[in-house]
Formats: C-alpha cells, sequence, structure tokens
C-alpha cells in the first residue's frame, strides 16, 4: 500500500497503463488500415471489378474474385441451414428430453468439440467426411439425374458441398449451446401455461422455440460469422479450384479465405497479388462487419 | 375429433423423431471426429514413441514416418513468446477499463472494449494477411538494423496469436472485474488502498476466473491455424538457436497437420494425424483445466 502511494508521489500509475489501452486500441485500426492502404494499388487499378469476375490468372496479373465470394457464402448459407437443423435437434433433446443425469455429459461432450482445434475438423473432412459424403451423398443424387444442377463431384470428395457439410458440424457445437442455455432458463410459469392448454411435449417444444426465436437469431448470426471466417478446415476440404459455377455444390471451389490460404505462399512472386489477396481480405472482413452488426441489432450478445 | 388427434400425433412423432435424428447425428458426428483422431493417432504416436516427438519428418514416399519435432518445439516457442507478452497487457488493460474514473479514462476504457470486441470477430486469417502487411510494411527499415529480418517470421507469428487471443482474454477477466459487486470493491478501496493495488486484490478474488480466461486464451494460441499461414509460414526444421531465429520461418502443429495432411503420401498423411492427436490432447488438456477452474465458482 505504502509502495503504490510513494509510487503515485512520480507519476499517475494509470497513466502508464493507459499506453497499453492505447497499443492495443491503435493496433486493432493499425490492422484495419494495412488491409485498406495494402489493397490499394489493385483498388486504383481495377476498382470494383474484381468483385464481379471469377478469373485468377496471376501470369496475365488479372484477378477477380466473384468465385471465391459465391463460394463463401455458397457455403456459409449452407452449412448455416444444416447446422440450425443439427443444433436446434441437440438443445431441444438436451433441454426437455434426456433426463437430468445425462446433461453434463452431453454438455461437456458438446462444449469439447467447439474446443478441437478447426485444423483437425478439416483434416477429418478431408479423410473420412469427404469420401463419405461423395459415396453416400453426391454419386447417388448425380445418379438421379440431378447433375445440372449440383455438377459432378471431384475424385476425392472435395467438394464445396463437403466444406458447407464440415462447417455445420463445426458450428454446430457453439451454435446449439447458445439455444440450448436459453431453452433452459424458459421460465417454469411459461412452461406450465403452454402445457395447461392441454398440448403434446413436442407442441410445447415448438412454442417454446418461437418464443426464444431471438436467440435462434443470434445462434444463426454467430453461427454465420464463424462460417464465413473459417479458414483451415475449409481449405482443407473445399478442393481449391477457381469455379465459376460456385452454385454447382458438388464442384470443388473456393472461399475467400481458403483463397488467401492457398494463394499465399506464391504471392509476392506477382506485383498485384498480394494487393489482390488484401481486397479479398477486406471483402471478408466486411461481411463480417456487417454480420456481426446484425448480430448487435439483433440484441442479444454472447 | 378422432382423426384430428391422430393427426397430431402423427406430427407430434414426425416432429420428435427428427429432433431425435437431428440430436444423434450431431452426436454421432463429433463422436466420430474424436474417436478417428484417436485411433489413427494413437498408433502412429504409439509406433513411433518417442521419436515422434522429437524427429524431424521422413521424406514423402517411404514408410518411416519421422517426427514433428520441429513443429512442436515451434509451436511452443510461438505460444510462449505470445503469451508472456500477452498476458500482462490483458492484465493491465483489463484493470484499467473496470477501474477507470476520469472521463478520458472512461473513453479510452470503453474504447478498448470496443476495438478488441471487433479484433475477435474478425476472421483470424484476415489478422494474420494483416501483421505480413504490418511486417512486409517494416521491413526495408528493418533491414537496415537487424539484416535477416523477413516478414515470415517467428516474430510476427508471435505477434499474429497475441492478436488473436488477447482480445479473449482481456475480455474474460475485464468482464470478471466488472462482475465484482460494488460494495466488494468499496470496501477494498476503504482501506485505503490504491486503484492498482485493489484490482490486485480483486484479480486474487477472482483468481480462478483469471487463470480459466488465460488457459482459455492459450488454448486459441496452441489450436490457431489461420492467421499463421502468412507469418509463421512453416518450416520442417530445427531452427539454429540464435537471435536470428526470431526472423526465420517457423513451424507448428497446426500448420504440420495442415500440409501433411493435404499431401498424398501416405506417411506424411499418418504424421498429420499423429501431429493432430497430439494437439487434439494438448486442446483437451487446456480445456479440462478450464472446466476445473471455473467450476469453483
Amino acid at each position: 500500500m505504502r509502495r503504490v502511494s510513494k509510487l503515485k508521489g512520480f507519476l499517475d500509475v494509470f497513466k502508464v497503463i493507459s499506453i497499453i489501452n492505447l497499443i492495443l486500441v491503435s493496433s486493432v485500426v493499425l490492422v484495419v488500415l494495412i488491409l485498406l492502404i495494402t489493397s490499394l494499388p489493385i483498388v486504383f487499378r481495377d476498382g470494383v471489378v474484381p468483385l464481379t469476375r471469377s478469373i485468377w490468372n496471376p501470369v496475365s496479373e488479372e484477378y477477380g474474385f466473384l468465385f471465391a465470394l459465391g463460394g463463401t457464402i455458397v457455403t456459409a448459407s449452407l452449412a448455416l441451414v444444416i447446422s440450425l437443423a443439427l443444433s436446434i435437434g441437440l438443445a431441444v433433446i438436451y433441454a426437455e428430453y434426456i433426463p437430468e443425469k445425462l446433461r453434463p455429459v452431453v454438455k461437456n461432450f458438446m462444449d469439447l468439440a467447439a474446443s478441437i482445434p478447426s485444423v483437425i475438423y478439416g483434416l477429418w473432412g478431408l479423410k473420412v467426411l469427404s469420401p463419405l459424403l461423395r459415396s453416400y451423398v453426391m454419386e447417388p443424387l448425380v445418379l438421379l439425374g440431378l447433375s445440372p444442377y449440383f455438377g459432378y463431384p471431384s475424385p476425392t470428395g472435395t467438394s464445396l458441398f463437403s466444406a458447407a457439410v464440415l462447417l455445420a458440424i463445426m458450428v454446430t457445437p457453439l451454435s446449439s449451446s447458445i439455444i440450448r442455455e436459453r431453452l433452459v432458463s424458459i421460465p417454469m410459469h411459461i412452461r406450465e401455461a403452454l402445457y395447461s392448454l392441454g398440448l403434446m411435449k413436442t407442441e410445447v417444444v415448438l412454442l417454446e422455440l418461437k418464443y426464444i426465436r431471438r436467440s435462434i437469431l443470434t445462434a444463426i448470426a454467430v453461427s454465420y460469422s464463424r462460417a464465413v471466417g473459417e479458414t483451415a478446415a475449409v481449405a482443407m476440404v473445399v478442393g481449391n479450384v477457381v469455379n465459376p459455377h460456385f452454385f454447382k455444390v458438388f464442384r470443388p471451389g473456393y472461399t475467400i479465405s481458403s483463397l488467401i490460404a492457398d494463394q499465399y505462399p506464391n504471392a509476392e512472386a506477382y506485383y498485384y497479388m498480394v494487393p489482390a489477396l488484401f481486397y479479398a481480405a477486406l471483402v471478408l472482413f466486411f461481411i463480417s462487419l456487417a454480420v456481426n452488426f446484425l448480430l448487435l441489432k439483433s440484441g442479444e450478445r454472447t | 375429433m378422432k382423426t384430428l388427434l391422430s393427426t397430431r400425433k402423427l406430427k407430434s412423432a414426425v416432429v420428435f423423431i427428427s429432433l431425435l435424428a437431428a440430436f444423434l447425428l450431431a452426436l454421432l458426428l463429433v463422436g466420430h471426429i474424436v474417436a478417428t483422431v484417436t485411433y489413427r493417432g494413437l498408433a502412429v504416436v504409439a509406433s513411433n514413441f518417442p521419436r515422434i516427438f522429437f524427429d524431424i519428418p521422413a521424406v514423402p514416399g517411404v514408410r518411416e514416418v519421422g517426427g514433428v519435432g520441429p513443429h512442436l518445439l515451434g509451436t511452443a516457442l510461438l505460444v510462449t513468446i505470445a503469451f508472456s507478452i500477452g498476458v500482462p497487457i490483458s492484465l493491465l488493460a483489463a484493470i484499467f477499463t473496470a477501474e477507470s474514473l476520469k472521463p478520458w479514462e472512461r473513453k479510452l476504457g470503453k474504447m478498448t472494449r470496443l476495438m478488441t470486441h471487433m479484433l475477435i470477430e474478425f476472421p483470424t486469417i484476415v489478422v494474420g494477411l494483416s501483421v505480413y502487411g504490418i511486417m512486409s510494411a517494416l521491413t526495408p527499415y528493418m533491414k537496415t538494423l537487424i539484416p535477416g529480418f523477413k516478414p515470415f517470421s517467428l516474430l510476427s507469428g508471435a505477434v499474429a496469436l497475441f492478436l488473436v487471443s488477447v482480445p479473449y482474454m482481456y475480455a474474460q477477466i475485464e468482464d470478471g472485474l466488472k462482475s465484482i459487486p460494488q460494495h466488494v470493491r468499496e470496501a477494498v478501496y476503504s482501506l485505503g488502498a490504491g486503484r492498482l493495488l485493489t484490482s490486485y486484490i480483486l484479480l486474487k478474488y477472482l483468481k480462478s476466473t483469471v487463470y480459466a480466461a488465460l488457459s482459455i486464451g492459450l488454448a486459441r494460441m496452441v489450436s490457431e491455424t489461420a492467421a499463421l499461414f502468412f507469418t509463421a509460414f512453416g518450416s520442417d526444421v530445427y531452427p539454429l538457436f540464435d537471435i536470428q531465429m526470431l526472423f526465420r520461418p517457423i513451424g507448428s502443429l497446426t500448420l504440420a497437420v495442415y500440409y501433411f495432411g493435404l499431401t498424398g503420401y501416405e506417411n506424411w498423411v499418418d504424421l498429420s494425424w499423429a501431429a493432430s492427436f497430439i494437439l487434439f490432447v494438448l486442446s483437451l488438456v487446456l480445456f479440462i483445466a478450464s472446466r476445473l477452474l471455473l467450476r469453483g465458482r
């Protein structure tokens, strides 16, 4: 105590600590600024053209990443739909059906799943999930004659579809935990009121889901933001092929993050490639900013 | 009435079965990941024990696997540097934010909160790319001071890990400090303690929260991949132990899983499974540690 007050005579300790906060704030600003500055050459040269065309030709210094932008949106949206189904199922069964004693087991297991490094998901997706999806989902659908809509899968099964399924599995633990916590905390009197209407259990559950729709929206936004930014796992299963037909999900493709991850080793060999990658990163940054803004608007933070 | 009831029953059954199917599918998939990593990884680790922890990777296409020694060391170095800088900074920044009183302090505290929350939401590949951008902008100037300075280096990797994980540690510690009831804080102040000493006492009171926050931060550093692509770059050989090591590319476990997994060579894929098993065990230990720490509260 004495020491501190003596020190205070010389200088205000909090003024010194404030430098650390200033460093943190300015480093975040710097991170954004450097994205803007480094992407300037290609912005000046091409404007918004790279956003509207699908071409990646470093030799002639032509860049357009519509295919990656489309891949990001397609995989993240598809992942969102799948993960929403999985996480609602998880949350509802957890909160309403399984015995209380089993709850901590399921909860800890899913929390553990959320803590597994994403690159492990990627390896599993590449070596286990993609071949499985190819032989049991993609090929049967192609045999049914749906290839004009979905495209033909690659021999290894790496595709935008596999990436979407993998992303769905990755974000499910987190998004189900958001729904689960809210579902468990629904007040007893509301539950009882619903049962007193003579509803069956599943009907009660459906009404409860309607009651917590804001939390479900939060879960959606959180998983979308995760899915858009995820890199290592997606880069391993998405196939990394320039695919202008990114809506044909059985084909391999690129997402913005996997484009950056896959192209960086040779980026410095070309004059405009580094700016192009930074431009792509900037677009990714704005997408995730927009999603998080929506998240903020939806009112509930995790 | 009877038919109405039975359609209700049917609908109810359909809803229940689809919910149950989703539940079981999710558990099955996650269980499959854990089981596969353990099964495939443990087999490789066990048959190459202790070599796997020290050796460099074997050449591709042979029967030997080699080891992930350089990558383990790389992860250890990266995490040590980033963590030892990150912990004091996130602690002090959290103290400043939680205990700010004067208007300018409050403003700066709010700003820190906002900015770090933004940083949490940045895709980590963007953070990594930015660090690379900063480092390559610095390179011409730094080259005059340090001849071997490169944007792909241990230093950049550590900076990237720092930026990825400090916002988490800061946010959790700050939330912890904020959650202390005002009367407890006032009681400490009333003993005549200054703000810094007060925060120190309060942090002692929050010990398990702080340790849990740090272990979560550590887990994020260990499991980070995307931020390291453009910064640590990856390397399959041991670095030379001198100061130049800081400015050379370095491997990490996560990068090893990524690179070796994407190759078609069987022995390298095995190595990737082994690396992912080691990584899994590390993150499991940190997960259990944070759970045990938080259970007391």
